[in-house]
């Protein structure tokens, strides 16, 4: 339920969104800089990221920038980097309470703690402080090498990684360790200026606040000048597939970890979109999927399956964890089921099930904050208008022919095994 | 005529209603105007931790790993897929097994009322046949392995198994491969008849939802099957002792980084419930202020490179046991243990710092009310409350009230060199 939106340029580059929704308990301030995804961009960003919330010149270090959040009854800043198809985003959010118990409206606190945080970090010399910066650039070797830890993302990672080996798409959300080593801190702090002058900028405000008293106080903190904007390449989503190809891998795993990945040369500009979204969720996207029903149910292969699709490279992935010796059945039945689909066995009944499910999650991203605030986001980096309610539409209009049709187009690409090491 | 019993929380500013069904089920509902997302809990008091009860006049002990065993096959239906019933109104249902409770859940946009139809029934009854049973333990099997595979699991149940002796907090939720494989259809009929019984259940709604006729509706779902079925006696758990099973436990894995969590065994030794809470509260207060972000503590070791964000501490507690632990990734654990041990025994020297205490408090609450957004959090955090044996929302008056002091007994009373244990898992070290 939003209970009013506006939407307006307050610079050029700067868009501000506003959403009021008076079942929030939160007002959340989301600053977004859009840039491209490269090997450079994706650690560069990421290391920055980690650097804005480990002090800035009026907090100089985490600790009292940590005891000015508690104090502020537990305000929280959020400094991160995110991979959309191939484009990388930096975010940087504050979230505060809104509530009688607490007896101030915290906004103008949370609005100068954001701009502090962003624009008056801890530099000197054109340098950030120098002992932050080295560890953080150790912390986050750390953090790119510890993602090896979620075997079942990893493998995700490997697949995507593999299967792309010469598209941006490849590239890691937190980058690379060895471009990593390289960065000097000036380096960094050319990035900074890089990030913040000339990247489109988005500003989101969601809660239960008044948009006349906080329209001006936006504008006074966020109107910073933006020339020169980075472009952003578009994703390249017709990649012939050539040949499968098959990579198995040794970990030291008790369970293999199985992930396809399929190129279905449908994206979100294109009208098939929609019919692909349905073929993944039945074909794999839900408990009552043909994956879930024949490999786990029937089969008691494995205990989790699923289908997904990257809405702007057009990929989509089957991912499962089975017994080793299972492989060669795994991948058999996974393909009976996908050849199952393009010949149309599955129901109305199956579309509509699927058509409520991801109706349903379209209508929930209203209850949380978070996720309304990417929902925009994502509308205004894709040029979209459109409301939620549009989408359903397209969803509920789509027929069973048009799913075979987005089903047809799909070509698999690279099938990815994580085995043990003993094996 | 059914009715609620209304009260109002003053932090999160929201209203519960409360009604106990004749049978003993107790009904709550939290409304949340706005929200799209509906959502309903329907769970039993039976976990992990009640393998041992009473049946047929006679003491029996289940196979590790039963009640999870149990709540996968409630989910079987003779006619219809129970997954496929909830998708086909736009819902989804899933459901988890913890120490004290088995929970069935689903979530929803539309067609609220048809969703709870189904929940309440597909829970009353159970269908198992030798063949289904089978059927299941391939599955089962899978799911403990996917979590063999996940370190941050492995370091957490390795150290429950260091600090607990006899306490089923030592075994594994889901059993293992040998116990689940040796589970029978009979065994599970026993558990079904003795612990799902309305006196032993409960039932949590929240969204925006007409409340008038929800108790009605409930009630015309209430079968009479259900209605006469009566609880088990559960058997008391094992006297525990006071100190660690083992000081130190330790797993190879392939991690870069060691990976570890240090437990102080307490104890669940309260006069009432009020005081449990009030420990509790100013306990997680109290590692928040001297070890968390905002404490030199956290900065020293962040700073020489000891611990990285990853580093978080709480205080837990339920039947029978209560523990406190620090854990995150270190290149050297031992080193972390070392420090915290001599920051504890400073912090009960010098006291608490009363002005960071004061600006935790104010962190907790601002916290709660934040959480307050979000329906799901509200509602599944109630239900797990609940399974404690405590209201959720006296609770959060417990923050308001509680003081230093009760934390700082509490460490003084059991950080003690025989209640310390850690778990650490790691690399092979290379010779």
């Amino acid at each position: 339920m939003i209970d009013a939106l506006k939407m307006i340029e307050i610079a050029p580059n700067v868009n501000l969104h506003f959403v009021k929704s008076k079942k929030f308990k939160t007002d959340l301030v989301s600053l977004y800089f859009l840039r491209p995804l490269t090997k450079e961009e994706a650690t560069l960003n990421a290391l920055l990221t980690r650097m804005i919330d480990q002090g800035t010149a009026k907090f100089p270090t985490a600790q009292v920038l940590n005891q000015h959040l508690d104090e502020h009854y537990g305000m929280s800043l959020v400094s991160d980097v995110t991979k959309i198809g191939e484009r990388h985003v930096v975010q940087m959010k504050v979230q505060f309470p809104r509530s009688p118990i607490i007896g101030k409206n915290l906004m103008v606190d949370g609005l100068e703690l954001l701009h502090e945080a962003v624009y008056n970090p801890l530099v000197a010399n054109h340098k950030f402080e120098e002992t932050i910066f080295e560890m953080e650039k150790q912390l986050l070797r750390q953090e790119i090498e510890a993602s090896i830890n979620d075997k079942t993302g990893y493998a995700i990672t490997r697949c995507l990684e593999l299967m792309c080996n010469e598209e941006p798409y490849r590239f890691y959300e937190y980058g690379d360790v060895e471009y990593l080593e390289t960065i000097t801190n000036e380096q960094l702090y050319a990035h900074y200026l890089e990030v913040i002058y000339h990247s489109k900028m988005d500003v989101i405000v969601i809660g239960d606040f008044d948009f006349d008293q906080t329209e001006p106080l936006i504008k006074e903190f966020f109107s910073s000048k933006i020339e020169n904007v980075i472009e952003i390449p578009e994703e390249i989503v017709n990649i012939p597939v050539e040949s499968l190809r098959i990579v198995n891998e040794s970990m030291s795993v008790q369970q293999g970890k199985l992930v396809i990945g399929y190129r279905t040369y449908t994206d979100r500009f294109d009208p098939m979109y929609y019919p692909l979204q349905l073929f993944s969720a039945i074909f794999g996207g839900m408990p009552s999927s043909k994956l879930f029903m024949n490999l786990r149910e029937k089969e008691s292969l494995c205990y989790f399956i699923g289908s997904k699709v990257d809405k702007l490279k057009g990929i989509m992935y089957v991912v499962s964890g089975i017994d080793f010796d299972k492989y060669d059945l795994a991948n058999q039945l996974i393909d009976i089921q996908f050849e199952e689909m393009l010949q149309g066995n599955f129901g109305d009944e199956d579309i509509e099930m699927a058509t409520k499910s991801i109706v349903a999650s379209l209508r929930s991203i209203s209850d949380y904050p978070n996720s309304f605030s990417n929902f925009y986001f994502n509308q205004s980096m894709l040029g979209d208008t459109v409301e939620i309610e549009d989408y359903v539409r397209k969803y509920e209009a789509v027929t069973k022919e048009q799913i075979i049709e987005a089903g047809k187009r799909i070509k698999k690409d690279l099938v990815y095994f994580m085995k043990g090491s003993d094996i | 005529m059914m009715k609620w019993e209304i009260s109002t929380d003053q932090v999160l500013e929201e209203t519960l209603y409360k009604h106990v069904h004749s049978s003993g089920l107790e009904i709550y509902f939290i409304p949340k105007v706005g929200y799209t997302k509906k959502f309903a809990y329907f769970g039993t008091k039976y976990g992990s931790f009640d393998n041992c009860f009473e049946h047929n006049g006679q003491k029996v002990c289940m196979t590790k790993g039963i009640a999870h065993f149990l709540e996968h096959k409630i989910f079987e239906d003779p006619d219809r897929n129970i997954f496929d019933k909830f998708a086909a109104l736009g819902a989804s249902v899933n459901a988890y097994t913890s120490f004290n409770a088995t929970v069935y859940h689903f979530s929803t946009v539309d067609q609220f009322e048809e969703g709870l139809g189904e929940l309440l029934r597909f829970v009353q009854r159970v269908n198992l046949t030798e063949e289904n049973v089978e059927k299941e333990k391939g599955i089962i099997v899978q799911e403990l392995k996917s979590y063999e595979d996940d370190p941050e699991y492995l370091v957490f149940f390795n150290l429950l198994k260091a600090m607990y002796k006899d306490h089923p907090m030592k075994d594994d939720i889901g059993g293992d491969e040998a116990s689940v494989n040796a589970i029978t259809k009979e065994q599970l009929e026993a558990c079904y008849e003795s612990f799902y019984a309305p006196e032993n259940m409960v039932l949590i709604i929240s969204g925006d939802i007409d409340s008038s006729m929800l108790l009605e509706t409930v009630n015309n779902e209430l079968s009479e099957n259900f209605l006469a079925r009566k609880m088990a006696k559960k058997e008391t758990l094992p006297t525990e002792i006071k100190e660690v099973y083992k000081p130190y436990i330790e797993a190879v894995f392939d991690v870069p980084m060691p990976l570890f969590e240090i437990g102080i065994k307490g104890h669940n030794d309260f006069e009432n419930k009020s005081d449990l809470m009030k420990t509790a509260i100013s306990m997680k207060i109290i590692l928040d202020t001297h070890f968390g972000k905002g404490s030199d503590f956290y900065k020293e070791l962040y700073d020489e490179g000891l611990i990285n964000s990853s580093f978080g501490m709480d205080f837990t507690f339920g039947e029978g046991y209560a523990y406190y632990m620090f854990g995150g990734e270190s290149k050297s654990p031992e080193l972390v243990l070392e420090r915290l041990k001599i920051a504890v025994a400073e912090m009960i020297e010098k006291g608490i710092d009363s002005n960071g205490f004061e600006r935790i408090r104010k962190k907790m609450i601002g916290r709660l009310v934040s959480s307050a957004n979000s329906v799901q959090y509200l509602s599944g955090t109630y239900t797990s409350y609940f399974m404690k044996g405590l209201d959720l929302f006296d609770y959060i008056k417990s923050v308001a009230e509680t003081t230093s002091e009760e934390g700082l007994n509490y460490f003084k009373d059991t950080f003690i060199e025989s209640h310390i244990a850690m778990s650490v898992v790691k690399q092979e070290d290379k010779a």
